[in-house]
């Protein structure tokens, strides 16, 4: 008898938070894949853009620079959580509790080359980071948004390569020199445009 | 003046159901690794491009200026609050950059570089 006591309760705390949680999202994106240095270890020789292309694929975005070429590899883990809860058990049908939270794991591969196809140098990151979040009580609806990742969802750049020309003034002006463009270097998923290259657009 | 006492109860109870408050933070970038420690062993004509590379990883963007190559290294911290109360709200958003910026020639030697992380990031 007294378990039933301890099912039954646990049910209807079940059903209360799901009465209460009127609004619980979860998102997780996947964007290209793994990367590991191990791939370009250093055997004692110089390695060409031919061996590169062999143990890594086609890169996920390449450009001239300076006297050479560079080329990277991405892979992003993108998790984003939001929780909506009414405060209607309080009487207050006209606010809720909102709490959003985001974290990624990105890795990143850039190798240079010479205008001879050797690689001149290599760069590698892997990192997993807070990405944001935020908490409010908010009247009717969202006002505010605690969660934003949308920036880190956009397409390869090479995707824009001709719609780039129909953008808004300050934006089509600067696309020969972007450097998310693919064309006079490359750029880094998720890199804040309110300082640096793209700062005026 | 008892509707206008009643009015202006109803007025400010009102307002305070439709009163919310906010607050987030966002981040973006590079992890900082541009720190004293590791610029100090930078130096202009001599370092080359694939040991800043080793040092400080992969930039957030490898810009080419004709012969000369620059990595720019970014992350950027904005925190927000504010406050809803539907006919009057108010945010208010701080932003913070920390920087690193690397000139190199056309023989990959680091020719001028200049780095800043901001108080806050130490905090």
């Amino acid at each position: 008898m007294p378990e039933r006591r301890a099912d039954a309760a646990v049910a209807l705390v079940l059903l209360l938070g799901l009465l209460l949680l009127s609004g619980c999202t979860q998102w997780r994106y996947e964007l290209g894949t793994r990367v590991s240095p191990d791939t370009l270890s250093d055997t004692g020789q110089t390695l060409t853009l031919t061996d590169v292309l062999a143990r890594l694929g086609p890169p996920a975005r390449l450009s001239a620079v300076g006297e050479g070429y560079v080329l990277a590899w991405e892979y992003w883990q993108i998790r984003e959580d939001t929780i909506g809860m009414s405060l209607g058990f309080l009487g207050v049908d006209l606010a809720s509790v909102d709490w959003g939270d985001a974290h990624m794991h990105g890795e990143f591969l850039l190798v240079t080359l010479d205008r001879q196809h050797q690689v001149t140098a290599t760069g590698f990151a892997r990192w997993s980071s807070d990405a944001g979040g935020g908490q409010a009580i908010q009247p009717f609806a969202g006002w505010v948004s605690l969660v934003d990742v949308d920036d880190m969802l956009a397409d390869m750049p090479q995707h824009q390569w001709g719609s780039g020309q129909l953008e808004p003034l300050p934006t089509a002006i600067n696309n020969s020199s972007r450097p998310d463009m693919g064309q006079s270097g490359i750029q880094r998923r998720g890199t804040p445009t309110g300082t640096g290259q793209q700062s005026l657009e | 003046m008892n509707r206008h006492f009643v009015t202006g109860l109803i007025a400010l109870v009102f307002t305070g159901l439709l009163s919310g408050c906010a607050q987030y933070e966002n981040r973006r970038g590079v992890e900082v690794t541009w720190q004293d420690s590791v610029t100090d062993r930078l130096v202009r004509g001599e370092t080359t491009r694939k040991e800043v590379l080793r040092l400080l990883g992969p930039p957030s963007q490898v810009i080419s200026m004709e012969e000369e190559t620059v990595l720019y290294y970014l992350f950027e911290r904005s925190k927000g609050e504010g406050v809803i109360l539907i006919v009057y709200n108010r945010m208010k958003i701080d932003t913070d950059y920390d920087r690193a910026v690397l000139f190199f020639d056309e023989n990959d030697i680091l020719t001028d570089f200049a780095t800043r992380i901001d108080d806050a990031a130490d905090a």
